[in-house]
């Protein structure tokens, strides 16, 4: 309310409708067949800003999401995250994945960051977020529908980076962990070469790199390195997609989730099941 | 900020709304003017002419004797239209109010700006009402001011919650393949028609020679008035102060239902099967009308969020609102008990994409 003086205005209206309450009540009506009451203790994400940054905070994903990211609460309070907050950043050629945990909330609440470095702008490498996952901790799926995943619980959501859906990332969260699907497309093997090292491949890499990369990303072969965060990344090719999986798992669990994901054309990948 | 003026046209409405006379303009500072005041609507409130420029609809909503009210119900729409006497009305925009469980009612001051395209016929004047779309019928009273806002949205980067008002960029509603996009609920072919009314043609035959002519029974005579969303849950809303454009994709994660049922006004039994039958809804084993709308985990869409805006999915249902005539039909024809009934319908599960400059 903007003014003081409405207070007084709603005084005095509602003066004047609880007269009319009792009468009207026994109108037809809809009601909620939902009657879950919230505690007013549940402190939960309501609104979230962008902003820019200044060049020296925005070097890195990581860094962009917490200098350019603020978070406003159910309790009105305005966080933003540090880097604890930060649990791991998948960054592959110019696209940068990031997930972020949002502190000072009750209710989990993950916040998966697209970022690509900015060409408008003259220093290289500032990293801008051109896209934002939210998941939630709510509630629950228990059909894994064929995914070996290390829990039994858990909340998906699927997040297109670009507008033809060939770079896609899937979140499957509970309220501990979040697990990453990554499907970025890539240029196909050059079967002419007979193994040897193809000029055009690999145009990108990881970042940080894979220290114990092939010069051919080959196919059906799972690679495993440790991310900035000590996060496993694994990561293997399937016909024109690079396929990456990261999360704040052990890298046991993660190769048992790679071996149950279904093939990449499957329409109800990362699921085996529909 | 507008000035004392205003604040005292509030006050001076307030003391006279019981006698639900418009009041005189009053300008406040050359920027407002006050435009009436209704003391309790229900389900549209009065009429107020407008001449252009912005409005504004300053609402209370009572909500005292549930301050536990349920989630879903917490928030109460009011529609603004255009009362236009010679075609369809046309709709403006829509504003939300808030009941606060603590304080036991909402109260929220929402402005459509640039209103001027409203304005028709001889009078040269818009006539505006509002329209209330929400699941119950708590009483509301409004006050009505036309002019100029002179608190238009800066470039501050001050977060506001509640702000909720916005453009809407996009209506998407779920069929058997999913989302899908459609322009306006109201030109949407995609939700369903109703089964339609029995088709009766009601003559009064008081010639008790003559054989009865209708097979006699309750009737609920009515057509559908219109599509509207109805929210069921808020999305996160998303500021963009960058310079780039974001996409936001928002998770459900929770299974809210909005539902139908009648409490008073239609009897278990023939009245409610001739409802049931007419508005094309089931008719539970309690014997109370019903058809549910799920909002459920694991849907995600996305919005695109441009520089200098903020956005948001509200999630809920297209929702049917039926307007007509319940009576009893007698074995010869003649209709009795009559009352007019508004049945509103959940269809469908809709998502609203809403953007706002910031």
């Amino acid at each position: 309310m903007r003014y003081p003086i409405r207070y007084i205005y709603v005084v005095f209206s509602l003066v004047i409708l609880c007269g009319c309450y009792n009468d009207e009540l026994n109108k037809v009506q809809i009601k909620d067949s939902n009657e879950k009451k919230q505690s007013n203790d549940v402190i939960s994400v309501k609104e979230f800003e962008v902003n820019d940054a200044p060049f020296k905070q925005s070097k890195t994903p990581e860094e962009a999401v917490i200098h350019q990211v603020k978070y406003k609460l159910s309790n009105k309070k305005v966080v933003q995250a540090k880097k604890k907050n930060v649990l791991y950043s998948v960054t592959y050629g110019n696209q940068g994945v990031t997930a972020v945990k949002v502190p000072s909330c009750t209710v989990t609440d993950y916040f998966l960051f697209s970022t690509d470095p900015d060409n408008d702008r003259k220093e290289k490498r500032y990293w801008a977020i051109n896209g934002v996952l939210d998941v939630t901790i709510g509630e629950m799926e228990k059909d894994s529908k064929g995914l070996a995943l290390p829990f039994k619980e858990f909340v998906s959501g699927k997040f297109s980076i670009d507008d033809n859906d060939k770079k896609v990332i899937w979140a499957i969260a509970n309220e501990k962990h979040v697990i990453t699907i990554g499907k970025f497309p890539i240029p196909p093997l050059d079967h002419k070469l007979n193994g040897k090292p193809q000029l055009q491949f690999p145009l990108e890499n990881f970042s940080p790199k894979d220290p114990k990369r092939d010069s051919i990303l080959n196919m059906g072969k799972h690679y495993l390195f440790l991310g900035t965060k000590g996060n496993p990344i694994l990561y293997y090719r399937e016909g024109d997609s690079l396929i990456w999986i990261s999360g704040n798992v052990s890298e046991k669990e993660l190769k048992k989730l790679a071996a149950s994901l279904p093939k990449v054309s499957s329409s109800s990948f990362p699921f085996s099941k529909e | 900020m507008k000035s004392f003026g205003k604040i005292a046209v509030t006050l001076v409405s307030i003391l006279t709304v019981s006698s639900l006379t418009i009041s005189p303009a009053y300008a406040d500072g050359g920027e407002w003017v006050s435009a009436g005041a209704d003391a309790t609507f229900y389900e549209n409130s009065k009429v107020v002419q407008i001449t252009g420029g912005d409005f504004e609809a300053s609402i209370t909503v009572s909500g005292i004797r549930d301050a536990n009210i349920s989630e879903q119900d917490r928030y109460v729409n009011f529609e603004l239209w255009e009362d236009d006497s010679t075609n369809e009305d046309d709709y403006v925009g829509s504003c939300e109010v808030e009941l606060k469980s603590d304080l036991g009612f909402g109260h929220s001051d929402c402005i459509w700006r640039d209103i001027d395209k409203f304005v028709d016929g001889e009078n040269g004047k818009a006539e505006f009402y509002l329209k209330r779309d929400s699941m119950l019928n708590y009483p509301a009273s409004g006050v009505y001011y036309s002019g100029h806002d002179a608190e238009a949205p800066t470039d501050s980067q001050e977060m506001v919650v509640g702000d909720n008002y916005g453009e809407v960029v996009g209506y998407y509603i779920k069929d058997e393949k999913g989302f899908e996009k459609v322009q306006n609920p109201e030109q949407s072919g995609s939700v369903e028609l109703g089964n339609g009314s029995p088709n009766h043609t009601v003559v009064e035959i008081d010639d008790p020679e003559r054989a009865p002519a209708c097979p006699g029974g309750w009737e609920y005579n009515a057509s559908k008035t219109k599509y509207a969303f109805s929210k069921i849950t808020y999305g996160k809303v998303g500021y963009n102060y960058g310079h780039k454009t974001m996409k936001f994709a928002s998770t459900i994660t929770t299974t809210k239902t909005q539902g139908t049922e009648f409490s008073s006004q239609v009897e278990v039994g023939g009245q409610i099967k001739a409802v049931a039958y007419e508005v094309g809804a089931k008719i539970t084993s309690g014997g109370k009308i019903s058809n549910s709308v799920t909002v459920s985990k694991s849907d995600t869409m996305e919005v695109y969020i441009d520089p200098g805006y903020k956005g948001w999915a509200d999630y809920g249902s297209m929702r049917e609102s039926w307007k007509g005539e319940l009576y009893y039909l007698t074995d010869r024809c003649k209709k009795t008990k009559e009352k007019y009934l508004n049945v509103y319908l959940p269809r469908r599960d809709a998502y609203v994409f809403k953007d706002k400059k910031l």
